[in-house]
């Protein structure tokens, strides 16, 4: 019962912030947001007992890539102009994400009774162990190329990001 | 008056709030202490007295009043917010870079566990499977503050310091993270209490069995609190004071404190990853719990935790005025180029010894 309260509490958390995340105005303040969303999701996976997924969702993303866009954020010194420049919506991008909405909805809403429900309790208490096990055993080659597939993107966002080396001038 | 009848879920609650209220309490009393030390102690090495005036008639304690006029002093000196600051998150930064710190503490391990009325209490505030993780998680949280700090402040200096200071905990992270590994490997758990009942002779400390993960942990403790020779952040030569410069009177007491904290904890977390926890060397504990009984036993085991990060907390002082500031350039080469590679290595080679030592 307290847990199902608790629940609802860090849904209606997650889902208040990520909404601030959307409308407001001040980039630092959008990104801050965004953290309290990704800790109160987490706070739902350890109701939900998957304690592992919550621990490395606050490493990763509240503490290694949010930390990275506040960074980009406090470089770039937005004022609040060059914000209010980027902020209009367009209509095409509105009346896409309302459709996209609408159609995961509709998906959803159909396809109850015909999907597997989502099963809670196939962890155990032991969660690390569980989630090690899956991932070197059944799913080894998919986790093997999931990571091929990081590795590649970290080359190519070095090799993008490096400068090319100007060739020497002829004096 | 007859006592309404608890059940387990109740006690632990009550439980958890009292041993918060407790760690918290204490944990108050530690910047007062080592700010003591910290000027003492540099005194001691160069050969001059240190604060020793404060005090009662004749009664001076060594100069430990001293701290306590200042903490005073910071209580009551007026409040300024710079004209240009961002308002909200200037006074929500100090707080938010408490509440990790805290949680870091809340999750050591102080001691086995005490009996109250036929009820098992453990000794850590919230203990997790996943301790370790949690920790590291929490950590990640802990450059928010002084992000926020320096981003708030609106001033050059601040911003700067900040970004450094941010910079830099993220880039120690890694092999903070990476060192653990090996430990994890080894005693097959991510539990502290755990990992401490595998330490159970000293030939079995983390130190002894995975010394490269302690060097470069020991590395990382120093980098991930922005302490000297690794405390660029504030370079006072040249940022003044780094993310802080614009904080006064109790905010920048906040600062101090989860400054501190953070250096308890990581203390804390150096003597149960590598130095057996609240465990006496050569002495095994079932054998206290014979002598003394549960609870007796729990408290010595608390006392010889603290002894032991009490050390680690020396340590910190006596690097500051041994070691000179690292340069910026050399710092990150030294959290990139040096440890990073070093602790991959140290879990690959950990690994492979498990692996031929199974099989």
């Amino acid at each position: 019962m307290i847990e199902l309260g608790f629940f609802y509490l860090f849904a209606v958390i997650a889902l208040g912030a990520a909404l601030g995340v959307i409308l407001l105005k001040n980039p630092v303040a959008a990104a801050m947001l965004l953290v309290v969303t990704l800790c109160a999701l987490a706070a739902e996976y350890v109701l939900l007992g998957a304690e592992f997924s919550a621990a490395i969702q606050v490493l990763v993303y509240a503490g290694a890539i949010v930390i990275l866009f506040t960074f980009v954020i406090m470089l770039l010194n937005l004022g609040q102009e060059e914000v209010g420049q980027l902020m209009g919506v367009s209509k095409w991008a509105l009346l896409f994400s309302l459709l996209t909405g609408a159609a995961i909805i509709l998906i959803q809403r159909l396809s109850v009774g015909r999907l597997p429900e989502a099963a809670l309790s196939t962890l155990g208490s032991d969660n690390v162990y569980e989630v090690g096990m899956a991932l070197f055993t059944r799913y080894l080659w998919p986790f093997e190329l999931a990571s091929l597939l990081i590795l590649l993107a970290v080359i190519a966002s070095i090799v993008i990001a490096k400068k090319p080396t100007l060739p020497a001038r002829d004096a | 008056m007859e006592l309404p009848v608890l059940d387990e879920t109740a006690v632990q609650i009550i439980a958890t709030v009292v041993k918060f209220l407790v760690v918290l309490v204490a944990v108050l009393h530690i910047p007062p202490v080592m700010i003591w030390v910290e000027r003492r102690a540099p005194a001691l090495m160069q050969r001059r007295r240190g604060p020793n005036r404060v005090g009662f008639f004749r009664w001076r304690l060594w100069g430990l009043l001293q701290t306590l006029a200042d903490a005073v002093k910071l209580i009551f000196k007026e409040e300024s917010v710079p004209g240009s600051a961002y308002r909200g998150f200037f006074h929500l930064a100090p707080l938010i870079g408490l509440i990790p710190t805290l949680l870091f503490v809340s999750s050591i391990p102080f001691g086995p566990g005490i009996e109250i009325g036929g009820w098992k209490i453990s000794l850590s505030v919230i203990e997790l499977d996943i301790g370790a993780l949690f920790i590291l998680a929490v950590t990640g949280i802990g450059v928010y503050g002084v992000t926020l700090a320096g981003w708030a402040s609106n001033g050059k200096f601040s911003l700067l310091g900040s970004l450094r200071a941010s910079a830099q905990m993220i880039s120690y992270e890694i092999p903070l993270g990476l060192s653990l590994i090996p430990l994890v490997l080894i005693y097959g758990s991510l539990n502290l209490q755990q990992l401490i009942y595998a330490q159970s002779v000293v030939w079995k400390w983390g130190i002894f069995l995975s010394p490269i993960s302690f060097f470069i942990f020991l590395i990382c403790m120093f980098a991930e609190t922005n302490r000297a020779p690794f405390d660029l952040s504030e370079g006072e030569s040249e940022l003044v004071a780094g993310f802080h410069t614009e904080y006064g009177s109790a905010k920048f007491a906040l600062f101090f404190l989860s400054e501190y904290v953070a250096m308890f904890a990581l203390s804390c977390l150096c003597s149960v990853l590598f130095f057996g926890g609240w465990q006496i060397p050569f002495v095994s504990h079932a054998l206290l719990v014979s002598l003394l009984g549960v609870n007796l036993a729990a408290l010595v085991g608390v006392a010889t935790l603290l002894l032991k990060a009490a050390f680690f907390m020396w340590l910190y002082v006596w690097v500051r005025w041994t070691l000179p500031r690292f340069r910026y350039d050399q710092l990150m080469n030294l959290g990139w180029k040096f440890l990073l590679p070093l602790g991959l290595a140290n879990i690959c080679v950990t690994a492979l010894v498990l692996a031929v030592m199974g099989a």
